[in-house]
């Protein structure tokens, strides 16, 4: 799926990615990779506008560390990051049962 | 210690585009973090470090794009950024309010309409226009600093022309040619630059990019056809024309402030990654 497909849903993703613990950029980008069965394949750039956007919104926050030698940017879940989370979460269920309620409601077209 | 001349060229590349915000090292620092974990690890999967390099920066995008995109959302802290979000409420309620303070003091800026006309009242409504032009020049560079994240060359550019429109309301209110012309100079960019976004939709739109500039613009050729151009004797009614025009535009333009105002409320930067469905 390519990086259009997923606009629009990088911010649920990259909430729900980090429930399970701080994580940085690329090990966030991998992680989404490879939960999504490598699916979802990003344009790798995209993603930090969306952790600082969601950053400056506080629902993340974000430490230094040092690793190797360099730098390390890691990004963490607030309260106000879970609770968006459960937000977005519930308005996807409810976008996603409907959509699929519609699609179910005639049948698909056949081919001949 | 592996020699990443690619990623060095790289950032180097993004360092340019991002120089001016007060977290560039931050900002570089992180993508030069997450290209070398790149790197490392396709070179672990058996690459040559030029290569994984170059799979590292394809992956990531273009550095100037990913500048672009990454400049888009303010710097954490960013003071100006935090005075227009917060004052947004404040700066569309201020112009609205004070356009409409000034379409009612206009008669007494003319001096064959209302016998009450003095200096002094002509003084009062000149400093109503002016008011209302600074507030709507607030307002509209909100629009700027809440879609580019920053005060970038557009924004700077409206800025310049609103600082005009606002001294020369001051200066020589009664040649209202030059500050409306200014105005809707400003207006026009501000709401083209929005035409993408929730901001440059709807009512707002409409009233501000539509109707107005079209009132405006038969305000003013009305008034040159009344005073022949410059060229003749101008007509007796072109003043009590100015007044009833001038005040039908600042009540529209009252009306596209407030219709701007909820709209501004909810805006933020523009992301490429931000849809319809999901909002930070």
């Amino acid at each position: 799926m390519n990086s259009e497909a997923l606009k629009g849903h990088l911010d649920l993703l990259v909430l729900s990615v980090l429930v399970d613990g701080p994580l940085h950029g690329y090990a966030l980008i991998e992680e989404l990779r490879s939960r999504s069965g490598e699916v979802f394949n990003l344009a790798e750039g995209t993603v930090y506008p969306v952790l600082h956007r969601l950053e400056l919104a506080g629902s993340l926050e974000s430490e230094w560390t040092v690793v190797a030698g360099r730098r390390r940017r890691s990004y963490r879940l607030t309260d106000t990051g879970t609770a968006r989370l459960q937000q977005q979460r519930e308005i996807w269920n409810t976008f996603s049962s409907t959509v699929n309620s519609v699609l179910r409601s005639r049948p698909w077209p056949t081919t001949s | 210690m592996a020699d990443y001349f690619l990623i060095t060229r790289y950032i180097f590349v993004f360092d340019e585009a991002v120089h001016t915000r007060s977290d560039a090292a931050d900002l570089s620092d992180e993508l030069r973090d997450h290209l070398i974990e790149a790197t490392d690890r396709l070179r672990r999967s058996g690459l040559d470090l030029e290569t994984a390099q170059r799979t590292s920066l394809t992956r990531l995008g273009d550095p100037a794009l990913i500048a672009r995109m990454i400049t888009a959302v303010p710097a954490k802290g960013s003071i100006m950024y935090a005075f227009f979000t917060r004052g947004t409420d404040f700066f569309t309620l201020a112009a609205a309010v004070l356009w409409v303070a000034s379409a009612a003091a206009i008669p007494l800026t003319q001096p064959g309409i209302l016998p009450a006309w003095n200096p002094n009242t002509y003084t009062i409504t000149i400093l109503f226009i002016a008011g209302a032009l600074v507030a709507s020049s607030l307002a509209l560079l909100a629009v700027h600093i809440r879609l580019a994240g920053r005060l970038d060359p557009l924004a700077v550019t409206v800025s310049v022309i609103l600082a005009l429109a606002v001294i020369s309301s001051l200066i020589a209110g009664w040649f209202f040619a030059s500050w409306l012309i200014l105005l809707m100079m400003a207006t026009a960019m501000t709401l083209s630059r929005a035409w993408d976004t929730p901001v440059g939709t709807g009512v707002a739109a409409r009233i501000l990019l539509i109707a107005w500039p079209l009132i405006a613009l038969v305000t003013l050729i009305g008034y040159l056809a009344m005073t022949s151009f410059g060229l003749g004797d101008p007509s007796p009614n072109a003043d009590l024309y100015v007044a009833i025009a001038l005040a039908i535009l600042c009540l529209v333009y009252s009306a596209g402030m407030l219709a701007l105002r909820p709209r501004l409320r909810t805006a933020t930067p523009t992301d490429i990654s931000r849809g319809p469905l999901i909002a930070a």
